[in-house]
């Protein structure tokens, strides 16, 4: 009874509060397409991945500003349990009530003002596969709309949530995870009476989908493969039949424009990761420009049909995905405007009309894999291939300048703010044989090891940069490369978590560090701000590791080295 | 159901799993199991610390903890490989973890 009592209040107190919607008229109504459209105007919750489809990771609220940042505080944490690999979700809020995934898909609403638990729920996964898996249990995170929570599962499943009381509404097998290996990692997309959700697959010897099912009834309203060997231009970019092992899957959720109705999603780098072609057009394991792996689609959100897109690494042999990296609407001079951060560190700024390529920028220092990619056309200039035996200094690493978790847009500053990591890779590539039966296995064709740059290690920094020009206003080195979301809000805030296990608060405009707070384990997921009771919280995970953040504790001794990789933790802060 | 039997289909290639006939092919197949699948998370082909997993060169571990792990893994740190793998091909992923020499 109390929860519902509380969730009836919140409602009420968002309808007072004006520039809200009025209260809904049924649980279908709560979070609908409508208000997901216009997410960017609600400054008191944050209703999608990264905040709303312009995927800016802006927070509106500046209760909590440069001026007493000093005084931020713990307001209250939760600890989820089963914490394999730390947490790595965006956690969502809506109306005062705050939603999250822990590994193994563990969700949780809680009191955003209290942290006091609301309702929990834990799927039971099919505990002999995760055993199976290189990626388990990692979840980075759900979507809300039509009053339900939605959360995939590494066993290729996509279940619904009653948002009001964690009860179960579908739950709906998408893909034979048994056989294929890959599942669902990433978070889904909530969009108009669909929720879309990508599967994993660049590594393995199959083949990535991107679902669309129905938000009331979990039916599958289409789906696409980015490698569709039924399309001829597809099936010609890979030789020898090699489409079959092809890998492109689409993890991370990508963002829809309203406007156009279009949905836009990145895919992964083809499978194998690396290849031994001298002339990567005839030989080598997959012969050919590998459409659409390492690609940015532009969608028809009720068809699925394909619209345009841009291929940013045509045949892919440095695993540096499109999956990874927002798609950050700006609207600059009269035009309409998309910048993609692809994996390899070359920002990708897209006319939003057809992905024709407005600019293209370098986010980090240390490149080699390519002279240069064309700022005009997107065309790679100068590419390097790989050979089988030794390939050392290739910069960056395949851990990606880039990494999956979004950086932050703040319409305030006009500043875009991105972790960048500066690694490099010494490769051993060799010809392998992909593995189907009993069960894919990974599909990676070389040995490798990842060093710094110059006889350095490995190090980060977070850029505030124009998001068009790539103009440089400010740097924030790191020890260890960031493998966590930036926050900016309109408070002239800028958020950064790192891998050490600070929370920083910097002033947006200059990159003057405010205020730190130690949250005990390093972050490898997400941060957002929201409002509960008419006071503003920040939200962030902790608990080690990502995949390309796990090499820290070899690499920089303490505290890295001492960092637990089975627990998590939710830290929310206010002002004291 | 159609749905999951097309993709199940994308996924089914008529590569076959490790057959492994002799110890020399099982040598061979370990040294592909190594590069596409274990280098994954063992650095250098197992020769240094810096990923996912440990270091496997000079391991002080016994081969009977090295093939019960690679049978069985363990829970949010290493896959297991029992159902995937046979006798033979995991007998040889010992010798060539025991076989790993420095590399200049």
């Amino acid at each position: 009874m109390k929860r519902f009592g509380m969730m009836a209040l919140a409602l009420l107190a968002a309808t007072m509060g004006g520039g809200i919607a009025a209260a809904p008229a049924s649980a279908q109504d709560m979070v609908s397409a409508e208000k997901l459209n216009h997410a960017d105007k609600d400054a008191k919750d944050w209703l999608s991945y990264r905040g709303s489809y312009l995927d800016y990771n802006f927070s509106g609220l500046t209760q909590i500003n440069a001026k007493n940042v000093k005084n931020l505080n713990v307001a209250w944490m939760h600890t989820p349990g089963r914490s394999k690999w730390g947490l790595q979700a965006m956690p969502l809020a809506v109306d005062g009530v705050l939603y999250y995934a822990g590994s193994y898909s563990r969700v949780f609403a809680l009191d955003g003002a209290t942290g006091q638990v609301i309702w929990n729920y834990f799927p039971e996964l099919d505990e002999a596969l995760i055993a199976k898996q290189t990626h388990s249990p990692d979840n980075r995170g759900i979507a809300i709309s039509r009053g339900k929570v939605y959360v995939g599962t590494i066993d290729g499943r996509l279940i619904a949530l009653d948002m009001r009381t964690g009860k179960k509404v579908w739950d709906v097998k998408l893909v034979n995870s048994q056989k294929l290996t890959i599942g669902f990692s990433g978070a889904p997309l909530a969009v108009k009476n669909m929720v879309i959700i990508g599967t994993q697959g660049g590594e393995w010897p199959v083949i990535g989908t991107i679902f669309a099912v129905d938000a009331d009834t979990g039916k599958t309203v289409w789906q696409y493969h980015p490698i569709d060997a039924s399309d001829p231009k597809v099936k010609g970019s890979w030789g020898n039949d090699s489409w079959k092992t092809g890998g492109g899957g689409a993890w991370q959720p990508g963002t829809y424009d309203p406007a156009s109705n279009t949905i836009w999603w990145g895919t992964s780098n083809p499978a194998p990761l690396f290849d031994w072609a001298k002339d990567w057009e005839k030989d080598g394991s997959r012969p050919g420009v590998n459409l659409y792996t390492s690609s940015v689609l532009a969608l028809d959100a009720d068809t699925g049909k394909l619209k345009f897109y841009h291929q940013e690494i045509p045949h892919d042999i440095w695993d540096f995905d499109s999956a990874v990296g927002e798609f950050v609407m700006i609207d600059r001079g009269g035009k309409d405007l998309v910048v993609h951060p692809n994996k390899s560190g070359y920002v990708f700024v897209y006319n939003r009309a057809d992905a024709s390529i407005v600019n293209v920028w370098r986010a980090n220092e240390n490149s080699n894999f390519v002279q240069n990619i064309d700022p005009h056309t997107g065309q790679l200039i100068g590419r390097t291939s790989e050979a089988v035996g030794d390939n050392k200094g290739i910069c960056p690493s395949f851990t990606g300048a880039i990494g999956w978790p979004p950086g932050s847009y703040n319409p305030k500053t006009g500043l875009y703010y991105r972790a960048v990591a500066e690694a490099c890779m010494n490769l051993k590539v060799a010809k392998t044989t992909p593995v189907v039966e009993p069960q894919a296995q990974l599909f990676v064709g070389a040995q490798f090891t990842v060093t710094g740059p110059n006889g350095q290690k490995p190090f980060g920094h977070v850029d505030a940069r124009d998001p068009v020009t790539g103009k440089l206003k400010f740097s924030i080195k790191f020890q260890a490369p960031i493998v966590a979301s930036t926050l900016t809000t309109a408070g002239n805030l800028l958020f950064v978590p790192d891998a050490a296990g600070w929370l920083h608060a910097y002033d947006a405009t200059t990159g003057k560090e405010l205020w730190k707070h130690n949250d005990g384990s390093s972050h490898n997921g997400g941060i957002i701000s929201y409002e509960a009771h008419g006071k503003q919280y920040v939200a962030v995970v902790a608990g080690c590791c990502s995949l390309s953040s796990f090499g820290n504790q070899f690499t920089y001794g303490l505290p890295y080295s001492a960092q637990s990789t089975d627990q998590g933790e939710l830290i929310v802060y206010a002002l004291k | 159901m159609r749905l999951l039997v097309s993709v199940m289909l994308l996924g089914l290639v008529a590569a076959p799993a490790f057959a492994a006939e002799s110890d020399a092919q099982a040598d061979k197949d370990a040294a592909n199991i190594f590069n596409s699948t274990c280098g994954w998370c063992h650095q250098g082909g197992g020769r240094v610390a810096g990923g996912i997993g440990p270091k496997l060169m000079n391991s002080e571990r016994d081969d009977a903890f090295i093939l019960n792990r690679i049978r069985a893994g363990k829970e949010g740190k290493m896959p297991a490989f029992g159902g995937s793998l046979n006798d033979a091909q995991i007998q040889a992923l010992l010798r060539y973890i025991r076989n790993l020499k420095p590399e200049n």
